[in-house]
């Protein structure tokens, strides 16, 4: 397992596009946190503890990086397909299901520091902004990330694109095709996100707690759903880490039909 | 280590096409081996069943006495060179020859020296996205050198190369057979195999045609086709026909003979008085044989077309 792991994060280290998607991770994370308080502004007629969630608009960033992480994830095996340069990986290690892990280990291992760093830098260049636009105390005392709130919502964040990133990878597996992988994958999580405000509520439950989008919980830290498109702000549908957890599962499932096709079909 | 590459009733269906049918053969150590046939016999479907990247419907492919899919090492067993196209463009030469190595726990310092060894050391650092085809099949050719292996197995080699190359090419192969090696080269040029070849495997729709050594199939070949030029055409066709020869006028005065040898063409005109003014044998180059082989085949189809017509 140590060779493929070793063959597979060399493969990812020489591949331009992964660091690119790397990249822009990052940028999207800090650049909206950067931006936030241009975008969001406090009732300044609030009197007692204001309603908005601070910590999960300074995290909003992650609808875009998420985007980006998509990209990692379909990089990582789509250009296989394309270029047949998947003959020379499983003549070199025919144990396909082996390869499939490492490369979702690696893509793990680069995605997380990563996106770690770019959400604790997203929440502390987002604070001065949302200060600026009328976050201040009384309503909304000043957080930072040692508040356990804050630094749950920061590590989620970067475990939830992570999720995202072995969806795409799950995906690429199963349809081969880099267009294909990228927009199945924005499709299960832009989807839901875009239906939103076109279903009942009942199916809107329904979504919020069992598409890959169900993970966003975990930047909640008022008990509440940020609203999306000029909808309400709703309760929490599913617990944070439950939440989370869903969306990981949704990646696992993708991975585990691309292991039972991977290991029949032709290469 | 017995470094043999063999195939019992190997089958495959893509649908309801049988690509590969009931194939067996066995290819030994020490010597070039070629793999022949027209475009779309099933020589690359049956590399990549041997190689473990495509399933068989039915029968086995060995290679060292196992299994591809059950060695641990394989690039250290067998070296393939499959189309050249199986380089990521953005990654440099060196850089593919560094994972390759990695995942099969072979020395980083081989990278290098199999660089060199097929003259691509200047270009190791380059993206491959700018290599020509040439380049590619060198790199192509390093990979499978990568494991130091005593099975290589080519699908194409010539392919992009220029006529500098495939000279290089034909002495890399011969000496690497020469050390011992299991050489198995794929190609639908005979002519190509004639100078590198000791042994030739055909096949046609995915069955096998001939497993001879070179010279053998040359031998059969010299004796198939003859023409005559003589002024009682006629004649010598009924007399040769008589014989069992196949023979047909291709002109006022000559003649095509097929199934006999020249010797006893000879033999009989003279007998009967008759006049040869000239007679030229064909089919004495390896590419004579392998149309007489492939021809085969396509005399087995419309046979098969001819059936299908009376039945329906």
């Amino acid at each position: 397992m140590s060779a493929v792991l070793h063959a597979e994060w060399t493969k990812l280290r020489t591949l331009r596009g992964a660091k690119l998607s790397l990249l822009c991770i990052f940028a999207l994370m800090v650049g909206l946190g950067a931006i936030v308080g241009k975008l969001s502004n406090a009732d300044a007629s609030l009197a007692g503890q204001g309603d908005d969630d601070v910590v999960q608009l300074a995290l909003f960033g992650v609808l875009l990086a998420q985007i980006a992480a998509a990209t990692l994830g379909a990089s990582l095996i789509t250009p296989e397909y394309a270029t047949g340069m998947i003959r020379a990986t499983f003549g070199a290690t025919p144990r396909r299901g082996a390869v499939l892990a490492a490369k979702a280990i690696v893509l793990t291992a680069a995605t997380l520091p990563v996106a770690l760093v770019a959400a604790a830098v997203a929440f502390l260049v987002a604070q001065p902004s949302l200060r600026g636009a009328g976050y201040i105390a009384p309503a909304y005392p000043p957080v930072t990330l040692a508040d356990p709130g804050a630094f749950r919502a920061v590590a989620g964040t970067a475990l939830l694109l992570s999720a995202y990133a072995l969806l795409a990878l799950g995906i690429g597996a199963i349809v081969r095709h880099a267009g294909a992988t990228i927009a199945l994958t924005l499709a299960l999580l832009l989807g839901p996100f875009i239906a939103h405000g076109l279903l009942s509520p009942d199916l809107r439950r329904y979504f919020d707690e069992a598409s890959p989008l169900a993970g966003l919980s975990v930047q909640s830290t008022t008990g509440q759903m940020l609203g999306m498109f000029g909808n309400n702000a709703g309760p929490l549908p599913i617990g944070v880490w439950g939440g989370l957890a869903v969306s990981f599962a949704w990646a696992g499932a993708a991975l585990l039909i691309a292991y039972a096709l991977i290991r029949k079909r032709d290469a | 280590m017995d470094a043999t590459i063999e195939t019992h009733g190997l089958t495959r269906r893509f649908g309801s096409t049988l690509a590969i049918d009931d194939l067996s053969f066995r290819v030994r150590p020490g010597r070039v081996t070629g793999f022949v046939g027209p475009n779309g016999a099933g020589k690359t479907t049956t590399l990549h069943l041997i190689l473990g990247l495509a399933a068989a419907d039915a029968g086995t492919a060995l290679v060292a006495g196992r299994r591809y899919r059950e060695l641990s090492w394989p690039l250290t067993v067998v070296g393939a060179l499959l189309d050249a196209g199986s380089i990521h463009p953005g990654r440099t030469a060196r850089d593919h020859l560094l994972w390759l190595a990695q995942s099969n726990r072979i020395a980083v310092g081989r990278v290098d020296e199999v660089l060199r060894l097929v003259g691509l050391s200047s270009a190791a650092g380059r993206p491959t996205r700018g290599f020509s085809l040439g380049m590619r099949q060198r790199l192509g050719l390093a990979a499978a050198l990568l494991g130091d292996p005593p099975v290589l197995i080519l699908d194409e080699p010539g392919n992009g190369l220029d006529p500098e190359g495939i000279q290089w090419m034909r002495a890399l192969l011969r000496s690497l057979a020469d050390e011992g090696r299991t050489v198995f080269v794929s190609s639908h040029l005979m002519s190509e195999l004639e100078a590198t070849a000791d042994h030739v495997i055909a096949i046609g729709h995915g069955r096998l045609l001939a497993d001879a050594s070179v010279d053998e199939l040359i031998a059969s070949a010299a004796d198939f086709r003859t023409e005559l030029r003589t002024p009682d055409a006629s004649g010598v066709m009924a007399l040769l026909a008589a014989d069992g020869a196949i023979v047909s006028a291709t002109g006022r005065d000559t003649v095509i003979v097929e199934g006999l040898a020249t010797g006893r063409i000879v033999e009989l005109v003279s007998r009967a008085g008759m006049t040869l003014e000239a007679l030229t044998q064909h089919g004495s180059s390896l590419e004579d044989a392998y149309f007489r082989l492939t021809r085969g085949t396509l005399e087995h189809d419309s046979a098969r077309l001819g059936d299908l017509e009376t039945r329906s």
